[in-house]
């Protein structure tokens, strides 16, 4: 996803109009933005300053990394629905299950963006992993 | 005193460094990604010792917000 779409995406999900997020940008954050460059950013004509993206990440509680990950399939709306270090919650859903698993308690060392997918895979390995020692 | 943990390396999926897992009798092994640098590994390895210590909080332990704190230090 372009990050113009991305922005877009954002303020959408917010339920905010262009205007609503220039008052924000101007009035909270004291920069100069205006409805024309919000749109131009939105519409990848332009790409917004490293100051203007800090300042989104800042206003919708967003991780920077993952808005400048721009060619990434990772959903931006995750980050605000996750509590906790992962950014998608059914990856922590997942991560929670494998460490209340009795039989073999596990803590991983993963990125925020991790996917449900990437659990998954990796359930299936340990399982692999704990059937070959048995069989050894 | 606790055993030394097991440590291994593995090919993981690239977005997992790595993970430790208690085994039943309460030995830990740790597992590296085969697919990561030497340096990252190194780290891992750190991060996965700080984990050790977690499994002591076994039940009710919110390992999103444990993970949280672990890479915010």
């Amino acid at each position: 996803m372009k990050i113009g779409s991305k922005l877009l995406n954002i303020r959408q999900t917010n339920k905010l109009t262009m205007d609503e997020l220039v008052e924000i940008f101007n009035k909270e954050h004291k920069l100069s933005v205006t409805r024309g460059m919000i749109s131009r950013w939105e519409n990848d004509k332009s790409t917004p300053s490293m100051t203007y993206l800090r300042t989104y990440a800042k206003v919708f509680h967003l991780n920077l990394n993952n808005l400048l990950c721009i060619d990434c399939n990772d959903d931006i709306n995750d980050s605000q629905s996750g509590k906790g270090y992962y950014n998608n919650p059914e990856t922590a859903k997942l991560v929670q299950e494998l460490y209340d698993n009795p039989d073999r308690r596990v803590l991983l060392d993963a990125t925020r963006n991790l996917r449900p997918e990437d659990v998954k895979a990796l359930t299936l390995i340990i399982n692999q992993m704990t059937k070959k020692e048995s069989s050894d | 005193m606790p055993p030394i943990p097991r440590t291994r390396i593995y090919p993981l999926p690239p977005k997992v460094r790595g993970f430790c897992h208690e085994n039943p009798d309460g030995s830990v092994d740790i597992i590296l990604n085969s697919r990561l640098t030497y340096e990252s590994n190194k780290e891992t390895c750190l991060h996965e010792l700080k984990h050790i210590k977690d499994f002591v909080c076994k039940e009710d332990c919110d390992v999103p917000e444990l993970e949280e704190l672990r890479h915010e230090k």
